[in-house]
């Protein structure tokens, strides 16, 4: 059992607490440029990974990040976690989300339905 | 007793409102019939290893004042080596590391563990064995992690354990659970929020020493004596045994009944704990 050496959760106010030492955070991904991800952390601000995983993750994905911190806003990353896009996201605003957007199609069919009719009512 | 207890705090949203009175589920339904009356409690590495080095009986750990049953740890899988009878890795929490061995018997076995891969987040529910000197996880349910809100989620649980085990050891302080609590001897002004630390503080402002009446009025109804009484207890006797005054005690009172810690019975002044143990 080894507990030498943990990663501390971390946003990018805390990241400036634990300079050299091994984090963890959670980044929205908002671009990724040669080599570099850069994303806004779970606190609004934006952080910048170096390293990690060959491949590049999604914009708008959610990425967990394990590694040292080594800047202000910037981490060098050891492993990177894709936590996909609905990570955090309140099922609620799901569930909402989803019967306005039912409601609309709703409106939009019986909207479709009256124009044809009234249509159809011309033609004869 | 306290068994019961970890099962209702393992539940999902049980909060500190009605701690053992529902029939408690096992968190994971591939539990053995021998294990599932045990529990299972979510801990972290780090947890464990302040169990370990601060037990002088390394056979029988206790977190927070309780002994533990079986774990649940969640982590990423690292060093994982596989072998005709078992499977073995570290987990890596962010905590620590701690060495997990999954005994693989049958075909349902080997395709459960077929799908662990180093790197992947999982859920691990074992119990705590010493081998050689080395704790080590001997776990009987690995489950892959899909929906990663469950990340913080076990922390979150780790957390809510962790304060409701130490809500209940402010009111015994010194106690493993089964002993009597002498409420006189409650530590005033201690804080949750530092886990173990039975050190007590001055209370710094209002809110605090309202708190500590209701704690100390629950940890009447807690009593043993109070709880086997079928009645519960009178409004006048806790007046009597912790000497505040009775406006007070209603206040305390009100709030754990809405809280649902405690119930009226034979009338609005008699009251009884919910927890049944």
């Amino acid at each position: 059992m080894d507990t030498s050496s943990p990663a501390v959760f971390v946003n990018a106010e805390l990241l400036k607490m634990y300079m050299g030492r091994r984090v963890r955070a959670v980044i929205q991904v908002s671009r990724n440029e040669g080599g570099l991800m850069i994303g806004q952390s779970t606190d609004g601000q934006q952080l910048t990974v170096k390293g990690g995983a060959p491949q590049t993750f999604p914009v708008s994905h959610y990425v967990e990040v394990i590694g040292i911190a080594d800047g202000n806003q910037s981490i060098r990353a050891e492993m990177c976690t894709d936590f996909g896009e609905r990570f955090g996201t309140c099922i609620l605003t799901l569930v909402a989300f989803s019967l306005i957007l039912s409601l609309y199609v709703i409106f939009l069919v019986a909207s479709l339905f009256e124009v044809a009719q009234v249509f159809i009512s011309k033609k004869t | 007793m306290s068994l019961s207890q970890f099962d209702s705090g393992a539940s999902l949203f049980s909060g500190g409102g009605f701690m053992a009175s529902q029939a408690a589920q096992p968190t994971d339904s591939t539990l053995s019939k021998n294990r599932a009356s045990h529990g299972v409690l979510p801990l972290t590495v780090k947890q464990i290893k302040d169990a370990y080095q601060s037990s002088e009986d390394k056979s029988t750990l206790f977190v927070d004042g309780i002994g533990i049953p079986n774990v649940c740890l969640l982590g990423i899988v690292m060093n994982k080596m596989e072998k005709a009878t078992d499977v073995s890795f570290a987990l890596d929490d962010g905590t620590g590391r701690v060495n997990v061995i999954r005994w693989v018997n049958e075909t349902a076995d080997r395709n459960e563990v077929a799908v662990i891969q180093n790197g992947v987040y999982v859920l691990v529910i074992g119990s705590l064995k010493s081998l050689h000197g080395k704790l080590q996880v001997t776990s009987f349910s690995i489950r892959l992690v899909v929906d990663y809100n469950e990340v913080p989620l076990h922390f979150i649980h780790c957390i809510q354990i962790h304060a409701e085990h130490t809500r209940k050891k402010i009111g015994s302080p010194f106690q493993l659970p089964g002993n009597s609590v002498n409420s006189n001897h409650i530590l005033i002004g201690v804080r949750e929020s530092r886990p173990a630390a039975n050190h007590p503080s001055i209370p710094t402002s209002k809110g605090n020493a309202e708190d500590d009446i209701y704690k100390l009025v629950l940890d009447v109804f807690e009593e043993p004596e109070s709880l086997t009484s079928d009645h519960g207890l009178h409004v006048d006797e806790v007046v009597k045994k912790l000497g505040i005054p009775l406006n007070k005690i209603k206040e305390a009172i009100d709030y754990h009944v809405d809280v649902g810690h405690i119930y009226s019975t034979i009338d609005d002044y008699h009251f009884k704990s919910a927890c049944t143990s």
